[in-house]
Order: C-alpha cells, then structure tokens, then sequence
C-alpha cells in the first residue's frame, strides 16, 4: 500500500511535465533564490519603511524576531537532517518525473529548508502585527513549498516538518528568546539609531 | 559556485535592493534618503529597478540549476543589500545636501526626515563628543 504522504507526492508530481511554460515557471519558484531574496527584500523594506516611530518599534522587533528565527531555523534543519537523513524521492525509487527546469538535489530531503525559512519570516510578520502583509507572505512560503513538491524534490511531508520547525522557532524566538535578550537587543538598537539606520 | 553567477547575483541583488529602499524611504516620507522630491516618481522609480532586475536575473538563463549555497545566497545578498543602502546615502546627500539644511534633526532615522545621512550623522558625531567631553 502506498503512504498517504507518497499518493499526495505523486498527485502534484504528476502536474509537472505536461507543459512547459508551467514547468519553467514552477522551476523558477524553486530556485534557491527568487523566494529567498523576495523574503529578504521584504525584511529590508520593513525596516526602513515605517510611517511612524510606533510602527518602526513594531517592524523592527518583527525583522529581528525574523532575522534570529532564520539562523535557528536553519540550524535545527540542518541537525534534524543529519539525524534522519531521508532521501530524496527521485533517489528512493518512487516514480518521480523531474522538472527540466529544476536540478535534483542530493541532500537530505526532511524536513524542507525552504518551507521553513519561508514558513519563519512569515510568522515573525504576523506576529508582529502585520496581517495582510503576513497573509501573503504565507501565500509565498506556501507556493515555494508546491513548486519543490511539483519539481520532484521533496515529499508533502518534508514541507510539513519545515513549516513546523519554522513556526515552532519563530513562536520561541518571539515569546522567550528575545525577551530574555532585551538588554543586548537595546544596546544593538542603540548603536543602530546612533548610525542614523534604526 | 562561478565567478559570473556570483556578479550576476550581486547586481540583481544591488538594484533590487535599490529599488526596495526608494519605495520604503518614500513611503516612510524620510526625504533626506529619497533621490526625487516626487513620491509618485519615487515609487515608480523604485518599482521599475526591483522588476527590471528581477526579470534581468531570470530570463537571461535558468536559474534552476545548482550554484550558490544557502549561506552564500545570504551573504551575497547582505554585501549587495548594504552597497545599496550606501550607494542611496552617499547619492542622496550629494543630490540633496543644499536644500536639506536643519541644524536639528530628530534621533535614528527619523533625522532622515529632514537631513540627509551625512548631515545626520555629522549632527549625531558632534553630539556624542559634546556628551564625552563634558565635565563630569
């Protein structure tokens, strides 16, 4: 019997291949850097974009909670990679069609990177009180995380344990870890706004 | 990891990130980092250079293919990311160091409201000295 996870898997991996301007733009949203860098700009647009001071307060500690979250995030993926190291699924020998416009990655395939990295700057936004520009970024991590599934490289699966490990981070970099680093969090917000940058 | 794909990244990443900071000084009114007195043409400005360079960096080859790893990706993009924010300060206080002339601008970036960065960070300096070398 097939898993629920692989039925699921085989379902979106059966979208790829039967058009090719689909293909290419699903394997553009794959890439390691058209998401990515999206995140990125959106952080530094944050930063320097608030209309008010209350706002900057409230941006700022979001880009933080982000920043943080994204150097824990991908810590934890790399520990919980190395403990499990899952293949993946081209190279465990499901029927896997792969998209042209994709390279197959040989790293291990739980849990996804790129649907934890997305899955945290989309919940440092939200936590920070920035709601609609949070919903769409949730939009973002999620497409990312379907072109990965339609580009045969990663099981439905994988991206549940990124968007798992994101949020999980993300809620503790908010709730604990940064309040417990207040001091140190002023003193970098005071050196920045002596920059004139903060 | 090649040399070309390395540049072509920065510069995607250098104009993007231009493009970005116009919309976000612009939105944010602080004028002293804005390279037009026009909000209407900063943000067509800084929409034109995001989009321009992302359709640039992916229509002129498939990206889908293995290059920079995560951590370079990040650090590429934070070495692109901060030449364009110098690149805006030193541009704008060229461009706008005569007409923005307030001998008191506020703290951090709010200062960009009405100063442009050298100005704020030359007022930001003397007050700090001011501060060191008073009488305790």
């Amino acid at each position: 019997m097939v898993s629920p996870d692989v039925s699921v898997f085989q379902w979106i991996n059966g979208l790829a291949g039967r058009s090719r301007p689909v293909d290419w733009v699903m394997g553009t949203l794959a890439t390691d850097y058209l998401i990515p860098v999206i995140l990125a700009l959106v952080l530094l647009g944050l930063w320097f974009g608030a209309p008010d001071r209350d706002s900057r307060t409230r941006y700022h500690r979001a880009v933080m909670v982000a920043c943080v979250g994204l150097a824990l995030t991908s810590l934890a993926v790399q520990i919980i990679s190395h403990l499990s190291p899952w293949p993946r699924p081209f190279l465990a020998g499901h029927e896997v069609i792969l998209n042209p416009y994709f390279y197959p990655p040989h790293d291990p395939s739980f849990p996804s990177n790129t649907a934890a990295i997305g899955m945290t700057v989309a919940a440092a936004v939200l936590l920070g009180g920035l709601r609609r520009l949070g919903l769409a970024l949730l939009g973002l991590a999620f497409t990312y995380s379907f072109s990965r599934v339609y580009s045969g490289v990663h099981y439905p699966v994988d991206v549940l344990g990124g968007w798992a490990i994101g949020w999980g981070v993300t809620l503790s970099v908010s709730y604990i870890l940064l309040p417990l680093a207040g001091p140190v969090q002023s003193i970098f917000i005071r050196v920045l706004r002596f920059l004139r940058v903060a | 990891m090649t040399t070309r794909l390395v540049l072509e990244y920065l510069v995607w990443v250098f104009f993007s990130s231009l493009g970005v900071l116009q919309i976000a000084f612009t939105r944010a009114g602080l004028r002293g980092a804005c390279f037009f007195r026009s909000p209407r043409i900063g943000y067509a400005f800084g929409t034109t250079a995001t989009l321009a360079s992302f359709l640039w960096f992916f229509l002129s080859e498939n990206r889908g293919r293995p290059g920079l790893e995560g951590s370079q990706t990040f650090s590429f993009f934070v070495l692109g990311g901060s030449v364009a924010l110098a690149f805006t300060f030193a541009l704008t206080s060229l461009l706008r160091g005569k007409e923005m002339t307030a001998s008191e601008p506020g703290q951090g970036l709010e200062a960009l409201r009405q100063a442009t960065y050298l100005q704020a960070l030359k007022v930001a300096l003397q007050e700090a000295r001011t501060r060191w070398s008073r009488p305790t």
